[in-house]
């Protein structure tokens, strides 16, 4: 059992140079290279393996270092804004193998506790970065590293380790967006590690006298949001004393995650440089947003005839359908009359992306009532434009508005689109395959939504939606055919969060496509 | 009814004391009692497994080794010892004297089972009576030793590729279950360990869920706190025994005579100019 396959694995391109004048003489070819190319981060796997192909085209000596050559194009692009990062926000990774075989230091769940005693160069490194300020992590492995990445609260790490640790780490450090530079050891062996110290000291010590301001706190924002809707605030934007106007601010005062306001507030501090304060403009506007999307939800309730709502009753239970339905149209009026006063500079264009978006989710919503009626299975062509009619605009009104009312052009706005239509039909899949994680199906599965699992399952297997048809009993989670289904969902799923990727790297505002970037792992997680 | 008895030598970089091995194979010579030495377990049971059929096959084994955990998981592992034959695993630093008198003489001459080749073998043994499956180890290796069988079960599936001295996986390891038979300590080395290993903070959650760099700073104070409680607990020992009644504080005092022979320790007013006196009391050299 022990013994299976006994070699060790050797890839191409794998080779390090051994000396820090090598190392130097790559960061300068790079720096050349950039000197005529646009590197925008955060850059992904495919543009750093796009960068790395044209040096080697450039450079074909390089080619044994493929590995080290798409660290260090990351490297570059991060350095400008990881300058801009006070050292107090930054995390420096250490690796455990730069300790000394007797090292005397215990461990934590993060890694190792120095005590600085001297037999290794960890002393003296961690001694340095202390006086600057850093948080440092010596750490073995990379679960550390990937803790604090995926934590979506590390706004730097200035990492150094082996190529195989980077290979694990990188892809994470793409998905959030966080910026990094990674300091490759000189072997690979997991002892008597050695750095470039030179290298390793100037990464440290760099610091730009300005602060880079594109880092959002998403965490800190949504309090700010979340503090646009209380009752107060609320009843001063409706400015009307009234039972029905009650109900309508009771209902958006209570429960909701403020996504899409929190969306829209996020692109417009991407871009304007945060602030932090937030005039009647922008929230009256953020609200709006989130008029538009209660509103919905009160129809959809009624439409799809829920009971419940966060946990508690429908606003049609709780009152009755007549009133909901009117509930759902004057917060609607509401959403058009708060953005036509709220003193925005490009009220027409905001006016223009609100009643598309509105018009649009009611044709999704349209072709999945009249495909209820019906009760033919869909194709998936057709789930995805139902998809991309009904969630894509929610999103793409919330973005759309930050970056109007930051005054972007075209170029952002059209990346937006492209961006959020990805983004709807990737947030829908993954809603479907939600209800195929379960234990059980929800009720109301397959006649009251178009799924994509089902659709996928029918056009491989009608015989078993037949099946699952006649008898609604059967158990459809346990069948190796909806695991196939699901499997293929994930494929699309995936397709479409790198469909969402692609259209970030024509963006060329730095401080957008890492906010893109993370928000998309925020809405449709792993 | 007579035992098969087996001795690794852990020779490959190993661990155990040669002088422990040594007396034991003197005494068993003496006493013309029969065993097998084996050079290196580890490396054995890796390269040449069909050289240890007589290990797998033996009716009543004793071995002698490192841990008894390490050996017993090393072997049971294999797959190739029947589990239900008796076998007994002790340290070769065991109390045994009473359990090698009671063994029967004239049982064959010595035999060797070498192990001649220049890899050393360094890597993780699974006790499956504690690994609970989480794949943890699988995930963390950088280098791809561990995979997953059809059925779930975690395997050490490319021994070769792990890393001399690295035991981080076990480290990692929240069930205790990997075992690097060659490392220094307790309980990597498959010993008993002395129950700190199984105190795990919260930081990984708290890192999840409160304001990273707060809790980060946190830490690093909290350490350095810990640090300064570790030297005034040092400093307190000594002064402890700085303060010790006359006969025991000669007696002490004698002990602590410096390497240099100067009167320092003894004659804490004498004239030379000496570290010891007042520094590190573990230091039996000073500069007069």
């Amino acid at each position: 059992m022990i013994l299976r396959k006994d070699q060790i694995n050797t890839n191409l391109g794998n080779a390090l140079p051994q000396t820090p004048e090598k190392l130097k003489q790559i960061r300068d070819l790079i720096r050349d290279y950039a000197a005529e190319t646009e590197i925008i981060p955060p850059l992904q796997e495919s543009e750093v393996i796009f960068h790395s192909g044209e040096l080697i085209k450039m450079h074909p000596e390089l080619f044994l270092y493929q590995k080290l050559l798409a660290v260090m194009i990351n490297n570059f692009a991060w350095q400008n804004i990881v300058a801009g990062i006070p050292f107090n926000r930054r995390i420096l990774l250490l690796p455990k193998c730069f300790s000394h075989a007797d090292c005397p230091a215990k461990f934590d769940e993060l890694g190792l506790l120095c005590e600085q005693c001297g037999r290794c160069d960890l002393a003296d490194i961690i001694s340095k970065a202390d006086d600057l300020g850093y948080h440092t992590i010596v750490s073995e492995g990379t679960t550390s590293a990937s803790v604090l990445l995926s934590s979506g609260q590390v706004e730097c790490v200035i990492g150094v380790g082996c190529l195989h640790s980077f290979e694990r780490s990188f892809p994470l450090a793409v998905r959030e967006a966080v910026p990094s530079i990674a300091i490759p050891l000189y072997n690979n062996d997991c002892k008597d590690s050695k750095v470039d110290d030179v290298w390793l000291n100037e990464v440290l010590a760099n610091r730009k006298e300005s602060n880079w301001h594109g880092w959002i706190d998403l965490d800190q924002l949504k309090k700010s949001v979340k503090s646009w809707f209380n009752r107060e605030n609320l009843q001063e934007f409706f400015d009307y004393q009234d039972d029905t106007v009650d109900i309508a601010i009771n209902w958006i005062e209570k429960d909701g995650k403020r996504w899409r306001p929190l969306m829209m507030t996020a692109v417009y501090d991407a871009l304007m440089g945060k602030s932090g304060e937030y005039n009647e403009t922008i929230q009256k506007l953020a609200v709006s947003i989130e008029c538009f999307h209660k509103a919905s939800l009160v129809h959809d309730d009624i439409a799809d005839d829920d009971d419940k709502r966060y946990g508690k009753p429908s606003l049609h239970k709780e009152f009755d359908v007549p009133v909901a339905l009117n509930v759902g149209d004057l917060i609607v009026g509401y959403g058009y009359q708060m953005i036509a006063e709220s003193g925005a500079k490009h009220i027409k264009s905001l006016l223009k992306v609100a009643s598309c978006a509105h018009r649009d989710l009611s044709l999704g919503q349209g072709e999945e009532l009249l495909w209820r009626s019906n009760g033919k299975l869909l194709s998936r062509e057709e789930i995805i434009r139902i998809f991309s009619n009904k969630t894509s605009p929610a999103f793409e009104v919330a973005l759309q508005f930050g970056a109007i009312q930051a005054n972007a052009g075209a170029d952002v706005t059209e990346v937006i689109s492209e961006y959020s239509i990805a983004l709807g039909i990737a947030y829908q899949i993954n809603d479907d395959l939600d209800d195929f994680r379960q234990n059980e199906i929800a009720s109301g599965f397959n006649t009251v939504q178009p799924s994509m699992i089902s659709c996928i399952l029918n056009e491989k297997y009608p015989e078993k939606i037949k099946e699952w048809r006649r008898n609604q009993d059967s158990d459809i989670l346990k069948w190796d055919e909806t695991k196939e289904a699901m499997q293929e969902a994930e494929e699309m799923l995936s397709e479409y969060k790198q469909k969402a990727m692609k259209s970030l790297c024509r963006l060329s505002n730095s401080n957008l496509k890492i906010l893109l970037t993370r928000l998309l792992n925020r809405i449709v997680p792993e | 009814m007579s035992k098969q008895i087996f001795i690794c030598g852990c020779e490959k970089d190993g661990k155990i004391e040669k002088g422990s091995v040594q007396k034991l194979i003197e005494t068993l010579e003496e006493k013309n009692i029969g065993f097998t030495y084996i050079e290196d377990m580890c490396g054995t049971i890796l390269k040449n497994p069909d050289d240890l059929e007589s290990l797998y096959t033996a009716k009543d084994a004793l071995v002698f080794g490192c841990q008894a955990r390490a050996m017993q998981h090393l072997v049971d592992n294999t797959g190739r010892r029947n589990e239900e034959l008796a076998t007994e695993y002790l340290h070769i630093d065991d109390e045994k004297e009473e359990l090698i008198s009671s063994l029967e003489s004239g049982t064959g001459e010595p035999l060797k089972i070498k192990y001649s080749d220049e890899w050393k073998p360094w890597y993780p043994v699974i006790d499956y009576e504690r690994c609970n499956g989480c794949r943890k180890c699988l995930n963390f290796c950088l280098f791809s030793v561990y995979s997953v069988e059809d059925d779930g079960t975690v395997v050490v599936s490319a021994s070769a590729n792990c890393k001399d001295m690295c035991p981080a996986c076990a480290r990692v390891c929240s069930q205790n279950a990997i075992i690097f038979p060659k490392y220094a300590e307790s309980p990597i080395d498959g010993g008993d360990g002395d129950g700190s290993e199984n105190k795990k903070t919260d930081i990984l959650e708290q890192i999840q869920n409160d304001d990273v760099y707060s809790v980060l700073s946190a830490r690093r104070k909290n350490f350095q706190v810990s640090l300064l409680k570790k030297d005034q607990l040092q400093m307190a020992e000594e002064e402890r025994r700085a303060c010790c009644s006359g006969a025991d504080k000669v007696e002490e005092k004698k002990e602590e005579k410096c390497a240099c022979d100067c009167n320092c320790k003894e004659e804490p007013e004498a004239s030379c100019d000496c570290d010891c006196k007042d520094g590190d009391a573990n230091s039996n050299s000073c500069c007069c």
